[in-house]
């Protein structure tokens, strides 16, 4: 009887916001409830695992046996599972593609159903016209179908993620927050997917179509190629003063290069600092980063790049530089994460470390600081947090890292270091590294820690290296961490292909 | 020696409630109609009371964001005590920024006025004097003792703390002796004595008594905590008598040098410390500022200092305690030498040291008694980074710059952030103006140079602005990479205009060095 009632009480709820739909539906075999178990590297104890946790959204069927959802629902996915409208079986699901960049991911139903799922078309097109609707499904897995209109597009950060792309604000009244929904146009077709929904001010965030269409196609066809970056990090150049310092009518256009690194293949960047950026592609770019779009007014100057290009594309740039006008072709390629000298890795994935006669070294990541809490600029190591917040796009060379020493793991081995914590690891055996890799390529079987050196430390960290099996024996019993675990070295550490240096002025 | 972190300590002087307060003379007919006591009070506590004093001391700071801007007077209350020769000793703390300070008696109602002779900001004590010779009539002295009191020792604090107006007595016992931090200056820490016996706000400067002498003054408690009550205890008192006996307070030498422990055997085996020695430390680091620099270098094995025996952690025994080997060195005068043996590359050596500690801008002590120094030009404030503006500021993430004056702060010698400056030059503030709507993204950056060069310090930055015509300045701050351009000129025509807009003092008025 209170579950009847409970039942009862939320069906007058949302009818006031949404249109309830009963009976058969066109979206009940398209729209599915998705469950995911996620579980990530803990960031402070590397060779362990957090706990688990559960998260809950939506995906929008696009292939009789693939669903299209959010790439920070699925993040750390140990275990996703789906459910249908009025159906209440699992049918269990694994991600085999999803981009942060994007925020989208795709889910794959294995073995392929028959009839389990009706794909929906994507629109084509940047800008829907016709009315809008979100479809939602509410705690009885029924469809429930919100009136949506479009307030703006433009580029914003994406949520949970440090990446910009073009996004629809689209504004609707909506029982849920969870991201995953289907923007559908009058006509069925999906005109974004929901990535975030602010309740406060009933706006939805949703990916457009066009970046969904690109998704789909290139990950059918290989692998999402990304965002387009030209590897430069730029200003507004508003201050009159500096303007005029440059040669700039006050009022005119372009914005301020301030550092360029070194795109792929290249030996230098095409951009160079203190370059003003005039025009894009043939698109004049006004002093605050924006243009007049064809299709969307005036919009930020980001989306040429992430919008109209891909990687591999090459832009047409008019800069002045030292007085004079030049044009330029600029390669565009993708911006990896791990090209940054402190890496953001917002998709959790594993990071490498040695934990050796109790010293864990690693290198310095966002994820690391972010470990400390939500104050963390407050709790973690001032000098690490300096590091990330001014440095963490300009690595002096491709591949730089900071490796730190976080903590001692106390052991006989280490006596006389254990209070050291969060120092930055200059060296190795005497050897300077620059990243983990140089720390393993430097360590075999046969060549343990001897030394540390440490930045603002004029004295080496030493160790018996004699004695560095038996304390890692001892390490590994005593903290449980498994011995194949003291050292944990992904595949691809520094990708292979990193490119990514700061050109030095 | 130099704090590396203070927390949860806070010094006790008192703030003065001047509305909630009871009149003296009501306090003590009060005290009269309640407590009036059993039998009369020991000949010598009459001894001891006649020495101790209450503290009126007014006070007014510069506000460190606007800095041509004082914050309100404000008066405090603490204690003190009178020792031979007609001094007082009281904390550094009770009358720092002090722009009138008067002294009272318990048992005489009138006040006097006095004055600081000496300051110590770094050991948080200051010397009086009373020029009305009636203030001596009837006062007695305290003398101090000469040594430490034992662990476990009952002691008494007496001073004016809040509660009351009249004196106060707490007992308890010394629960630890110790290095601790120095809230005041909030970059040093000495020897202090921690007790139990309630301290609390009014207590500042007061005597903490054993068998009838002075082992301490009262200075500071722990928030959080109870009953923990701190004291300076009697060497840091004979340091700063024996300092300022010359007439001039020279304040505690630094010796600059950061060790290692060589507790790992690997550390010593790599530093080439023979199997017969059982202790040493190693030199980690040394500071351009220390009496250390050019003398001792990192990777000296310490061996000995002045003939005690260094341990592996750095510690030598005196009378059976262990303590830092620093503690010799704060025994020690401006000008002293303190003997080193040590290994150096394998070879045993005998270094002396002579002490000394010349102004060192990058410890970032609180600054008191003297004008903040400042810059304003085009309605840009400059000022010296200091711990009093860094009070000021939060460190977030949204405000970058804030999280980087940490980082310099506390990591400027280690890092070597310091070198070539003398000081680390902030743009503390835009005053709104059409001249400088652009600038804000450098409030609370750093100047790294103007117009390529490095500014000596904030004079030198003012002298750089101001001395051009035309042309553009070109600022460039740390961690930033687009600079900050102002057009000389419009500068120069609107710097009247803002300063009389924001009501900004003449730049005559501005603080120096």
């Amino acid at each position: 009887m209170k579950g009847t009632a409970l039942l009862l009480s939320f069906a007058a709820t949302v009818s006031i916001a949404a249109r309830a739909v009963h009976g058969a539906d066109a979206l009940h075999r398209t729209i599915v409830q998705v469950e995911i178990t996620s579980q990530m590297q803990d960031p402070l104890l590397p060779w362990q695992a957090q706990p688990f946790q559960q998260a809950g959204g939506f995906g929008v069927a696009v292939a009789s046996n693939l669903v299209l959802t959010t790439e920070s629902l699925v993040r750390g996915c140990r275990n996703a599972e789906l459910r249908l409208p009025g159906q209440g079986r699992k049918i269990e699901a694994r991600v085999i593609e999803k981009d942060a960049q994007a925020n989208l991911a795709l889910l794959s139903i294995q073995p392929r159903p028959e009839n389990l799922l009706s794909p929906v078309h994507v629109m084509k097109g940047l800008i829907p016209t016709s009315s809008l609707e979100i479809a939602a499904l509410d705690r009885t897995l029924r469809i429930q179908r919100s009136p949506a209109m479009l307030r703006a597009s433009a580029v914003e950060r994406i949520p949970g993620a440090p990446y910009f792309m073009l996004q629809h604000a689209v504004v609707a009244d909506m029982h849920t927050e969870d991201s995953g929904l289907p923007l559908l146009t009058a006509d069925g077709l999906l005109a974004g997917l929901v990535m975030d929904y602010r309740r406060a001010d009933r706006t939805a965030m949703v990916a457009p179509a066009a970046h969904i269409a690109r998704f789909l196609a290139e990950s059918g066809a290989g692998g999402f190629a990304g965002m387009a970056s030209a590897g430069f990090t730029w200003q507004p150049l508003l201050d009159p003063a500096h303007r005029r310092s440059l040669g700039l009518d006050p009022l005119g256009p372009g914005i301020l290069v301030l550092s360029t690194l070194v795109p792929p293949g290249t030996e230098e960047p095409v951009l160079r600092d203190d370059d003003v950026v005039m025009k894009w592609d043939g698109f004049e770019i006004d002093s605050t980063g924006f243009y007049e779009d064809t299709d969307l007014g005036r919009t930020s100057f980001a989306y040429l790049l992430n919008g109209r290009t891909r990687p591999g594309d090459r832009s047409k740039v008019d800069v002045l530089r030292e007085g004079s006008m030049r044009s330029l072709d600029v390669p565009l390629y993708r911006f990896s994460d791990t090209d940054a000298l402190v890496p953001e890795n917002v998709e959790g994935n594993p990071e490498p470390y040695i934990v050796a006669s109790g010293m864990v070294l690693r290198e310095l990541s966002a994820r690391y600081l972010y470990a400390f809490g939500s104050d963390w600029q407050t709790k973690a190591n001032v000098r690490l947090a300096h590091a990330y917040t001014f440095r963490r796009m300009a690595p002096d060379r491709p591949g730089d890292r900071i490796v730190i020493l976080s903590h001692v793991l106390p052991d006989d081995a280490n006596n006389g270091y254990q209070h050291l914590r969060d120092e930055i690891v200059t060296g190795v055996n005497g050897e300077p590294v620059r990243n983990l890799n140089d720390v393993f390529a430097l360590l075999g079987p046969a060549s343990p820690i001897a030394s540390l050196q440490l930045k603002g430390i004029g004295v080496d960290v030493s160790l018996d290296p004699s004695e560095a099996a038996a304390s890692d024996a001892r390490i590994s019993a005593k903290y449980r961490i498994p011995a194949e675990m003291l050292r944990f070295r992904p595949d691809v550490a520094v990708p292979a292909n990193t490119t990514a240096g700061r050109s030095r002025k | 020696m130099r704090l590396t972190a203070v927390a949860h300590v806070v010094p006790v002087a008192q703030p003065h409630f001047r509305f909630l307060r009871l009149t003296r003379q009501a306090a003590a007919l009060l005290l009269l109609a309640l407590f009036i006591p059993a039998r009369a009070p020991a000949a010598a506590f009459d001894r001891i009371e006649g020495a101790i004093v209450k503290l009126y001391v007014v006070k007014q700071r510069a506000n460190p964001q606007m800095p041509w801007l004082s914050y309100p007077p404000s008066q405090v209350t603490g204690s003190g005590f009178v020792i031979a020769g007609r001094k007082l000793l009281t904390n550094a703390h009770v009358v720092s920024d002090a722009k009138f300070i008067e002294v009272q008696r318990d048992a005489d109602p009138r006040r006097y006025p006095a004055r600081v002779e000496f300051i110590g900001h770094d050991c948080d004590l200051a010397m009086l004097v009373v020029d009305s010779p009636d203030f001596f009539h009837d006062t007695t002295t305290l003398k101090i003792a000469s040594s430490l009191p034992p662990l476990a020792a009952e002691v008494a604090a007496i001073g004016f703390p809040a509660g009351g107006d009249r004196l106060s007595v707490t007992r308890g016992i010394v629960s630890r002796i110790d290095y601790g931090g120095y809230a005041h200056s909030g970059a040093d820490q000495h020897l202090v004595l921690q007790v139990d016996a309630a301290i609390n706000p009014g207590n500042s400067g007061g005597p903490i008594l054993y068998g009838g002498k002075v082992a301490a003054l009262a200075f500071q408690g722990m928030m959080a905590a109870e009953n923990i009550g701190y004291g300076i205890p009697v060497p840091v008192l004979k340091h700063f008598l024996a300092d300022v006996a010359d007439g001039k307070y020279d304040g505690y030498p630094e010796l600059g040098a950061e060790t290692v422990n060589t507790r790992n055997p690997a550390i010593r085996k790599s530093l080439g410390i023979p199997v017969d020695i059982t202790g040493g430390c190693v030199v980690s680091r040394l500071d351009a500022f220390g009496a250390a620099a050019g003398s001792l270098k990192p990777g000296d094995v310490l061996l000995t200092i002045d003939g005690y025996a260094i341990g592996d952690d750095g510690s030598i025994l005196i009378g059976n305690r262990p303590v830092v080997f620093q503690e010799l060195v704060e025994r020690r005068q401006w000008g002293d030498k303190v003997a080193f043996s040590l290994l150096r590359g394998g070879s045993r050596r005998s270094i002396e040291v002579t002490l000394r500690n010349p102004f060192d801008p990058f410890t970032f002590r609180y600054e008191y008694d003297t004008p903040p120094r400042y810059c304003v030009y085009a309605g840009l404030v400059f000022a010296p980074l200091t711990r009093e503006y860094m009070r000021t500021v939060s460190r977030n993430a949204s405000r970058a710059n804030d999280l980087q004056l940490s980082y310099y702060m506390q990591f400027a010698k280690e890092d070597g952030l310091y070198r070539d400056r003398s000081e680390f030059i902030v743009l503390i503030r835009r005053l709104p103006h059409s001249m400088n709507t652009h600038l804000d993204p450098f409030v609370n950056g750093i100047v790294d140079n103007i117009n390529g060069r490095i500014p000596t310090g904030v004079d030198d930055l003012a002298c750089q602005l101001r001395a051009a015509a035309h042309g553009f300045h070109r600022l460039e701050f740390a961690g930033m990479e687009a600079p900050m351009i102002l057009d000389a000129a419009a500068a120069a025509d609107t710097d009247p205009s803002i300063r009389g807009q924001y009501g900004i003092p003449p730049a005559e008025m501005e603080g120096r060095r």
